[in-house]
Parts: structure tokens; sequence; C-alpha cells
């Protein structure tokens, strides 16, 4: 057991976004969290990022109780997240963008950049180089120096993606990463997940596309207004009445 | 990273070299001046784009790290009788802890919140040095300050900084430290830790950016810029009031980065430059100076929202035709 939210609520005015959310996510699975829309799936990610504080319940992240601590400090644990957004870093290159996210993996700090240490100038060009390598593993390579702005959709998503790969994440939570993809790119998608999985890393996956969340997932979630109502494998989620009810309808059956 | 990296350095020297000329080919007493005085607005404004155009915070009160500055450094050496050559350093000091006790507090605040925070901050400075009579003379101002001490190397010669080029290469000086610190700070992994706050503090924080300690650090490195640029201003005009360190004066550098191109490294020095000159050429129409600074800054952001370097950096495909904020 990766991580695991004990009992986690959520309120905003007038409306429970995450009730009573019990939920464990095993190391090395790919876990897909579904639900009609508001059905608190991006809260929950908050919630674990710390973006958002919980009202109530814990968080046990490797056997620590990370509740209530600060954003940059849960990353610093190992849970990077993507962000449903498109509009990531705008006016900055793909590759610069990549180099930020190595910045848990690196120290240089005021000092060192002033003066321009041995061990920051090494630092430098291992950050380079890294980037590099993680939009070779990405396929980007060819757009490493097109401004963030200018890339399409699709790109936008992978670039996410890239920049969190680059803070070497133990979990990784993808937010809607399919939205906005064309069925080719979905494709890609599917295999990205599954060789970024490959590379050790948990993934954690909140979206829309059935066609993604079937095919590439161990496990599935089930949110309905902040409530898990069910939890199984695809073959289990596809079979349960109520999660046909409530979101996947009679289609897909 | 930077495949211009040999171009810029090689930039970099003939500028050294050309500034180093200066006082050779610019022999009037007058224009030295002029150029003395773009070299102090250049520290400010290179420290201010720190905050503009790096974190991505207008500061409305750079002027009042400018005034602790100068205020800190001239009464030290007059009632402490401490050379300038320390009182510089306590200055800087002084400035630094300033802009950290500020900032810590303030930084918590974003976009306009902030900006007003720092405005008040500015004024409060501003009043203080104003009403403390007994300290600073108030607004009749502080004059009677002594310029740096004199550096003698026995036998050899004596550097008096009475002289306008003597103090022309002390300010080139501490110009291209300025100029050094931020461009080391900005290409380094701290700077992209401001470009991440900067373009989207959220994201930042969710790979591991501490935005909070880097704001802090951004603010503070620029409040102890303009304590120097401050400090040198004092011993080099010999009299300070507080007009100099007003609401106005911050505003001006503020134009002077925005105009010039935040988030580049050339445009505030531009800025700095043209609207140190522009007054000078200005001087017939001095009434009116306030009108025409209006009408570039409206002119640069209708037409040039991301400064003169910016728009032409844009133009080389360098960054997005516009920016949509």
């Amino acid at each position: 057991m990766l991580l695991e939210t004990k009992d986690v609520v959520k309120n905003f005015i007038g409306l429970t976004a995450v009730s009573h959310v019990d939920m464990v996510i095993n190391r090395g699975e790919i876990l897909s969290i579904i639900g009609p829309n508001g059905a608190g799936k991006t809260t929950l990610f908050n919630l674990i990022t710390g973006l958002l504080p919980c009202d109530h319940g814990h968080i046990i992240f490797r056997g620590e109780d990370i509740t209530g601590l600060p954003t940059h400090e849960i990353a610093a644990r190992g849970i990077i997240r993507t962000f449903q957004t498109t509009k990531i870093f705008s006016h900055i290159t793909v590759l610069e963008s990549v180099t930020i996210g190595r910045h848990l993996r690196t120290k240089s700090g005021l000092v060192a950049s002033l003066f321009r240490t041995k061990e920051m100038k090494r630092e430098e060009k291992e950050t380079t180089e890294e980037a590099v390598k993680i939009l070779e593993f990405m396929n980007m390579t060819a757009k490493r120096d097109f401004l963030c702005d200018n890339l399409p959709y699709g790109d936008q998503r992978k670039q996410g993606i890239a920049i969190a790969l680059a803070a070497e994440p133990t979990l990784l939570l993808l937010d809607e990463p399919a939205n906005g993809m064309n069925p080719e790119e979905t494709i890609h998608l599917m295999t990205l997940i599954n060789k970024i999985r490959e590379r050790g890393v948990t993934v954690v996956l909140v979206e829309h596309d059935m066609n993604v969340v079937m095919n590439i997932s161990d496990r599935i979630l089930v949110l309905d207004f902040g409530t898990k109502i069910a939890e199984g494998t695809p073959a289990e989620i596809r079979e349960n009445t109520r999660v046909i009810d409530v979101y996947l309808g009679e289609d897909l059956t | 990273m930077r495949i211009t990296s040999k171009v810029t350095r090689i930039g970099v020297l003939i500028s050294i070299l050309a500034a180093v000329l200066v006082p050779f080919v610019i022999t009037e007493s007058y224009h030295l001046h002029l150029v003395n005085m773009t070299y102090i607005y250049i520290i400010l404004a290179v420290s201010l784009n720190l905050l503009i155009g790096f974190i991505g915070e207008l500061s409305l009160g750079h002027a009042a790290f400018y005034g602790i500055g100068a205020y800190t450094s001239a009464l030290i050496t007059m009632d402490l009788g401490i050379s300038f050559w320390i009182s510089l350093f306590i200055a800087i000091a002084a400035a630094t802890l300033t802009g950290f006790l500020v900032g810590y507090p303030a930084l918590r605040l974003k976009g306009p919140f902030f900006a007003i925070t720092t405005l008040a901050f500015g004024e409060i400075i501003r009043l203080v040095i104003n009403n403390l009579e007994g300290l600073t003379r108030g607004p009749m101002g502080l004059p009677g300050i002594k310029p740096p001490n004199p550096i003698t190397i026995p036998g050899l010669f004596t550097i008096d900084f009475y002289d306008r080029r003597a103090f022309y290469y002390l300010i080139l000086f501490f110009t291209i430290i300025s100029l050094g610190v931020v461009y080391r700070l900005v290409f380094s992994r701290v700077g992209r830790a401001f470009l991440a706050i900067r373009e989207n503090d959220i994201l930042a924080e969710s790979i591991g950016v501490k935005t909070k300690h880097y704001k802090i650090l951004a603010f503070t490195v620029a409040s102890g810029m303009a304590g120097l640029a401050g400090a040198l201003h004092a011993h080099y005009i010999l009299f300070i009031s507080p007009v100099t360190f007003d609401l106005a004066q911050s505003i001006n550098v503020v134009l002077m980065v925005i105009i010039g191109g935040s988030g580049t490294i050339l445009g505030p020095i531009l800025g700095a430059l043209l609207l140190t000159l522009l007054p000078e050429v200005l001087r017939a129409i001095a009434e009116y100076r306030m009108v025409i600074y209006g009408a570039i800054l409206v002119f640069t952001i209708v037409f040039m929202p991301n400064g003169i370097v910016g728009t032409i950096k844009g133009k080389l495909g360098l960054l997005p035709a516009a920016e949509e904020k």
C-alpha cells in the first residue's frame, strides 16, 4: 500500500465535495478514478496534494500522515500531479519548462548560483540532460524549443506530464490526461502511461475517456456526489449496476 | 541550453569595454552626471525587474528601499564618522533586512493587493523620513554628505571621489556587479523557480517549489540592491531629501522596467537609459513631462505589452506575439 485516504471529507459552502472517502492506492498499480462531473475527483487530488485542506480524515503516504502538509512538502515526498488546465507555462520553451520540473532533484541555492560553483555547473548540465531525456521519452524532442503557448492542445497535456516526470515522482496523479487529445494521441497516451508504470511509478488518473480507463486500469474507483460507490477491476465496474445507473449508462455494457 | 552564450559573452565584454571608455568620450561634466544617474537607475530597474519580470509581482514601494539605503549610509557617515566603504555595506544590509521584514508578510498577498501593500509601505517610509526631523531634518533634506573617502595607494596615486569621473567608475563597478548578480540569479535553478512562480504558482508549488521562500528571496535581494543604489546616490549627489524616494520615484522605476521590457535582462537597462535621458531631451517642455510619460506608458501597453526588448524578441520569434493577462 502506497497511499491511503481514511474517512476524508471536504465541504464547500452548501456542498459536500468529498464525503468520507476511504481509498487505497497500491504500489505499482494504475488506478482510475471515474464519476460524473462534480463527483469530487479533482477535489480528491487537491486534498491529497495539499492544495486544499481536508475538513476531516487523514491521508497516509508510505506510512506517514501527510494531512495538512504544504503542497511543496508533499511534492518533495514524491507525490506529483498534473492539472486539467492546458495553460501550464506560457512564455518559456518546452525544454525550459521541463528543467523547472527538476527543481526537487537539484539543490543549488542563492550562493551556489551567484558564485557558479562547480557543483552548480554540474547540476545545470545534468538538469538539461535529464530534461532532454524526458522529452525523448515523451516523444517530444522535436518540440523542445517551442514556446509552451504555441503547442497544440494534446501536446500541452503531454508537456504537463513531462514536467511532472522530471520531478521523478513515486506517485503520479494525472488529471484528465486524455482531455483534448485526438484518438491517435489517446492511443499513444495509453502506451505512455504503461511505460511510466514500467519505470516504477504508481499512476492514478481521473479520466472521462472510458476507452482509456477500461484499457489501462488495474483497478477503478467510482465517485458520485463525493461518495465512493464502487471499486474494482474494469470488468467488475462494467458489470456494476449502480455505476451503470449513475455514470456509464446502458451502452457500454 | 543557451546556444547564444558565446554571443552574450562577447556582447558583455564589448559593452564593459565601451563603458570603461565613456569618460574619455563624454567629457562634458553634466553629460557624465546624466550617465552616472542612468547607472543608478539601472541598478534600481534591474532589481525591481526581479519582482515584476521574474516572480511576476508588481511592487510600488521600491523607492523606499532606495531611500533606506541613502539615509542609512548618509546618517552613519555623518553622525558616526564611519567610512563610506563600511557604511555602504551597512546600508545594503539595512535595506535587505527591511526587505525581508516587509516581504515576509506582504508576499502572502498577490497581484493588486500586494502592489497596494508595497505602495502603503513606501508611503510609510517616506512619512517617517519626513517626520523624524531630529534625525533626518525632514522635508528640508540632508545636506553635507561626504563623498566616498579617497582611496590612496601610497607613492602612486589618490582617487578622489569629488571627481565625477572617479565616481563614474565606482558606479560602473557596482552596476556591473548588480547586473552580474541578476544575470546569474536568473539563469540558475533559483531563476527557474522564479519563472515557475510567475508563470503558474500553483503548478510551481505542485512540483515542489517553495513559492513563498523564493518570492521572499527575490524581494529581499531586490531590496538590498535598491539600498546599494541609494547609498551611491547619497554620496554622489551629496544631498538627499524625501521627495527623491516618494511614490512618483517608485512608479518611475516601474515604468523603466515595463517600457524597457520586464522579464528580460536588457529591458530594464534600456528603460532606465530612456527614462533618465528623456526628461533632458524634453527639458524645454518640462511641465508636460508627466503627460509625455503617461502617453509613452499607454503607447507601450497598447502596442508593446512586452516592452521594447520583449517586442523585439517577439518579432524574432523568441516570445509569443502578445500577452493576455
